[in-house]
């Protein structure tokens, strides 16, 4: 009797899972098929038909998915919620904060109601959100979100995960940026050494973490610390990820802000020179990290005495800041 | 705010104080609106301002302003960095300004000292604490001492 207990449970269970596998291989069939539509949609504008002439540019098929994206994948929440956190980063490292904030905040409540509060996504999310509200200086209201997310993730992942490190560097540099800087060289050295522990070593993350970790010692004026940190990092993005990329031009222009710091002018001005270059081509011609190297260079002027060159160059960038950051932006 | 106040530190250097004056204000207001109490940035404000104050004979004004910037970075930051000894030296200049010479004097020689260390004999920062020196010993009749501090600005 007890065995055969046991046997009618096992068949029902079986049942119910090879009936939730069908509903799922539906439900996942139905996805694929809106997702397809959605994405085919987006990818037309570049149809010459629909572009008549014009060249469509990455830009425009975001801006387009942007908008399309509430009603097309309205039925798919969770896809829909994960093309809107992609689309709210994109923006957001483009530095387009107004475009990012919608996304970021629907994607968070989608995962929040479909997930439930605990999930990874939910913390990504949350993570994702945070670090939008430090890029335009709002840290009051980021760190209790990444908190929040590192909560989740410790408790999902336990106390080795490259998300958890991950999270640790971005509430580390958050905090850093507040000015609280023993708190955040205790989180940034954690982190440090969780990616260096962590199996495939996730080179880019731990480059990052040392780039900010390199930035807490610099401003404490621990420059020999600061140097050899920028340093193991931009050797590590460089083999990871070639010349042309955001983090190595963030490696570059800290190097060379430290040399400033040092008062090695001509070694600082050609690295500040390139990372100017190297950022324009990234970026475009507008954005926050263009304006802070233009301010970098613009103070490198100042103290060689180019005053006429430093004031040209620091009335561009804060401009440029005003206009994308706003008046009120703390850095 | 840090071009902000980096373009009305240079506008202060050139003469300007008119333009330069409301733009440390502006920056003054906003970073103590947006950024915790106790913040560099804000030490950064309020010491570039007290040296506009300073610029402008109006020494009694800096002087809160350049107490509350040194204890910012007295807090933040290693002892000996050399903001903390920056901020010493302008404070120092802030008493001799206001004739005040003996408290001026340790203000100003230990700053020269410890920038002199930190960064090095020719560096910008440095040379302008020891003409900080230069000025506190010629305003106050100790001529021989100021010989020997202009004789380190020479080359």
């Amino acid at each position: 009797m007890a065995i055969g207990a046991v046997i009618m449970a096992l068949i029902l269970g079986f049942g119910i899972s090879t009936k939730l596998q069908s509903d799922r291989i539906a439900r996942e069939r139905d996805k694929a098929e809106e997702v397809a539509a959605f994405l085919m949609n987006l990818f037309e504008v570049s149809d010459p038909g629909e572009a008549k002439g014009n060249a469509i540019t990455a830009r425009e098929i975001l801006d387009r998915g942007a908008e399309n994206i509430r009603e097309d994948l309205k039925d798919q929440p969770e896809v829909q919620a994960t093309l809107m956190h992609i689309m709210g980063k994109v923006y957001t490292s483009l530095g387009l904060y107004a475009s990012a904030a919608p996304l970021l905040e629907a994607s968070l409540k989608t995962r929040q109601q479909t997930l439930g509060g605990e999930h990874a996504e939910v913390a990504e999310s949350l993570n994702s959100l945070a670090e939008l509200l430090r890029e335009q200086g709002d840290y009051e209201q980021a760190e209790p979100l990444y908190r929040k997310a590192l909560a989740i993730r410790l408790k999902r992942f336990g106390d080795e995960h490259p998300d958890l490190a991950a999270n640790l560097n971005d509430l580390g540099l958050l905090l850093y940026e507040k000015g609280d800087y023993a708190a955040a060289e205790s989180l940034l050295s954690k982190s440090v050494a969780m990616h260096r522990k962590l199996p495939n070593k996730q080179s880019k993350l731990l480059a990052v973490s040392l780039n900010n970790l390199a930035l807490v010692m610099d401003d404490k004026g621990d420059y020999p610390a600061a140097e050899m940190l920028y340093r193991e990092s931009m050797e590590m993005s460089r083999k990871q990820l070639g010349s042309n990329d955001p983090l190595v031009a963030s490696n570059m222009n800290n190097l060379a802000a430290l040399l400033h710091a040092k008062g090695n002018y001509s070694a600082a001005e050609p690295l500040y020179r390139e990372t100017l270059a190297l950022r324009r081509k990234l970026f475009g011609e507008q954005h926050p990290d263009v304006a802070t190297c233009m301010n970098n260079l613009a103070a490198l002027l100042y103290d060689k005495n180019d005053y006429a060159g430093a004031e040209s160059l620091y009335v561009e960038a804060l401009n440029m800041r005003r206009k994308l950051l706003g008046e009120e932006h703390p850095r | 705010m840090r071009t902000m106040v980096n373009l009305a530190n240079l506008l202060r250097d050139k003469g300007d104080y008119k333009t330069a004056e409301p733009l440390f204000r502006k920056a003054l207001v906003l970073r103590r609106k947006t950024l915790p109490a106790g913040h560099l940035d804000l030490g950064y404000s309020l010491v570039n301002l007290g040296i506009l104050l300073i610029d402008t004979d109006r020494p009694g004004e800096a002087e809160p302003l350049l107490r509350e910037g040194r204890r910012i970075f007295q807090k933040a930051l290693p002892q000996d960095h050399f903001l903390i000894a920056n901020a010493a030296s302008v404070l120092g200049a802030c008493m001799a300004a206001m004739h005040r010479y003996e408290d001026a004097e340790p203000l100003l020689t230990n700053g020269y000292a410890l920038l002199k260390n930190k960064r090095g004999e020719k560096d910008k920062l440095t040379l302008r604490a020891c003409h900080r020196i230069v000025d506190l010993y010629r305003e106050w009749g100790k001529l021989e001492k100021a010989a020997a501090y202009q004789a380190l600005l020479k080359d």
